[in-house]
């Protein structure tokens, strides 16, 4: 099992960590974390759910984020937007092609 | 209009971090005002709620030093709290606060770094998004969280904390550093006293926050204790939730670093809990 550990700046002057687990270039779990401010707080936790056990390549898992986000309309974020974790996430896996 | 004032503290940072997330909760639910809290922990990292300890925290460091790890419950990043680290939290009901976060730390950054001028004659100011800074230098971070009926915004101000062991057990991300422009932690943060450029006693600092608060929120503040529906609520947030590593620890339930540290963290919560 490959493990990638990325961390990325976003726009808005925070961090995301992106950690994934993989078999080649599939991701066999994800998960983000930071220094950014998310409201509801509960909203990363769900987000993450969606990969604890997971078999995802590098587009579908992207996919997946964005419709996350799309889909909870009502989640606020300061110091990184949604299109951050898509970015941060597309960079791991970049990582973890390399 | 009056708010009140709490300063109360204990040698648990998990106690501490209970009753942190109870006043906002008591607050929201109209048992009780708007509160500004003052309090400090012992040596203490306390990460944001999205963060991962593995990841942020060196706990060899942390074992070294005795230092506890405990997970809050609004984001931002990871702080080391020590005796001389000063924390202020403002609960505000809804009807009398700022419409979100972002407002919330301009008007409590420029409330705080304007009773640190007064009081000191030091050019501290609000950088947004959350940081008060002093020289290009940080001198307090903010973090906040919104609750139904409240408006939560907390920070730390370091006004003498030893800051060649915060250098120790943080692991900033040299990503971080690197667009900050410094080379380590250390060099991108400051003491009150360093920049008053003498030794300022905590109290002074209350005093300076105080002042800054009652000018900026055009309020007056009033001396009062917790009520026993607050005690009550920490005491079960203490139980159910800070005491736990699942929560400490952060989000990410199947790091295979978590189990590495999982056994530092519990001696030193151990120990923690065996001196309430």
């Amino acid at each position: 099992m490959k493990h990638v550990d990325f961390v990325y700046r976003a726009l808005g002057g925070k961090t995301i960590r992106v950690c994934i687990d993989a078999e080649g270039s599939t991701a066999k779990k994800i998960v983000f974390t930071g220094d950014f401010f998310m409201d509801p707080g509960e909203a990363l936790d769900e987000l993450n759910a969606m990969f604890e056990e997971t078999s995802l390549g590098r587009e579908e898992a992207k996919r997946r984020v964005k419709e996350f986000f799309a889909s909870r309309k009502e989640i606020s974020l300061l110091g990184a937007a949604p299109e951050d974790f898509v970015e941060a996430l597309d960079k791991a896996f970049q990582q973890l092609e390399n | 209009m009056k708010w009140r004032v709490v300063d109360v503290e204990f040698d648990d940072p998990y106690m501490n971090m209970a009753v942190e997330e109870a006043i906002p909760l008591a607050v929201s639910r109209g048992l009780a005002p708007s509160t500004l809290r003052f309090w400090r922990n012992d040596n203490t990292i306390v990460i944001g709620r999205f963060q991962c300890a593995a990841l942020e925290v060196n706990f060899h460091a942390c074992r070294e030093f005795r230092v506890s790890v405990v997970r809050r419950f609004t984001g931002g990043g990871a702080v080391y709290h020590d005796w001389g680290n000063l924390n202020y939290a403002l609960s505000i009901r809804r009807e009398e606060a700022a419409r979100d976060l972002m407002e919330g730390f301009k008007l409590l950054g420029e409330a705080v770094s304007c009773g640190l001028r007064k009081a000191f004659g030091i050019d501290a100011k609000f950088v947004p998004i959350n940081d008060l800074q002093i020289g290009g230098r940080k001198v307090s971070g903010m973090a906040g969280a919104i609750f139904k009926n409240a408006l939560f915004l907390h920070g730390c101000i370091l006004v003498n904390s030893d800051l060649a062991i915060l250098g120790r057990v943080l692991n900033v991300p040299k990503e971080k550093l690197a667009e900050k422009k410094v080379t380590s932690a250390v060099k991108r943060v400051i003491t009150v006293c360093e920049a008053v450029g003498r030794v300022v006693d905590v109290e002074e600092v209350k005093r300076a926050i105080r002042l800054g608060v009652e000018e900026a929120f055009g309020v007056e503040l009033v001396d009062g204790e917790l009520m026993a529906e607050e005690r009550r609520l920490a005491e079960e947030l203490y139980k159910g939730k800070y005491c736990s590593p699942e929560w400490s620890l952060g989000p990410c339930k199947f790091c295979s670093m978590k189990n590495r540290d999982l056994k530092i963290f519990e001696e030193l919560t151990f120990k923690r809990r065996g001196a309430r």
